[in-house]
């Protein structure tokens, strides 16, 4: 399987990733866009961007591991994964991803889980930061704020 | 008694409790990943109910990982890139 992770403060574009994606055997392509959200943070300010910062190295091998998974359950051609670092606009992609596949289910499915597991074991953080400059790290399924 | 001292860089939210840099902690020999999670609870920024992972040679380690002088350790928070 052809596959590309890379983490870095620059962007990618949607070109590179479909050209990286698609193989001469392929059948499906899906390309999922992260785009931050101009999200209500807990003190009510609007977000404005969000700064991410992350283990680079780690995250890279965790990557690896995922797509091993991954192909154990789903049938793919290739993958490509980019995040950004650093601080990414409201409305801004901050993470690309691209699935290759001879069918669909299987392009669906490794994006699905990709996303699920880059989720729970990514070394990424995130940190939302309002136009009033009010700074939120945000904490998955804990609101430590309580 | 022996002493050991690590290296500790925060991420995420630990940094607001922990400060932006890595530091040196020390510990009485033999020190494991559980000693400094415990040490951890003292911050009262640092909510006990947190998961923090910590992290040596790219590797989650478990409490009873043992901790060798002049280890680089990451204290992590739960994860939130994607």
């Amino acid at each position: 399987m052809k596959k590309h992770f890379s983490i870095s403060t620059h962007p990618v574009s949607l070109e590179e990733v479909k050209t990286f994606v698609h193989q001469p055997e392929t059948g499906a392509t899906v390309i999922f866009e992260g785009i931050v959200r101009p999200d209500t943070m807990p003190n009510q300010e609007q977000v404005a961007n969000i700064e991410y910062e992350g283990l680079t190295e780690m995250a890279l091998s965790e990557l690896e591991k995922i797509s091993n998974s991954i192909q154990e359950r789903y049938e793919i051609q290739s993958l490509y994964f980019h995040h950004l670092l650093g601080k990414v606009d409201a409305g801004q992609t901050a993470v690309w991803v691209g699935i290759g596949a001879k069918h669909r289910k299987d392009a669906f499915g490794a994006l699905d889980l990709l996303m699920d597991e880059v989720k729970k074991s990514v070394p990424i953080f995130k940190k939302e930061i309002s136009q009033q400059q009010s700074a939120h790290w945000v904490v998955p399924n804990y609101n430590y704020e309580k | 008694m022996e002493r050991i001292s690590v290296t500790i860089m925060p991420f995420g939210i630990l940094k607001d409790s922990l400060g932006q840099d890595g530091f040196q902690w020390e510990h009485d020999a033999p020190a494991s990943v559980k000693h400094l999670r415990d040490w951890l609870k003292q911050f009262p920024g640092i909510h006990p109910d947190l998961p923090i992972a910590v992290v040596f040679d790219n590797t989650y380690q478990p409490d009873e990982f043992e901790l060798s002088n002049g280890m680089q350790l990451y204290l992590m928070p739960p994860v939130s890139g994607g």
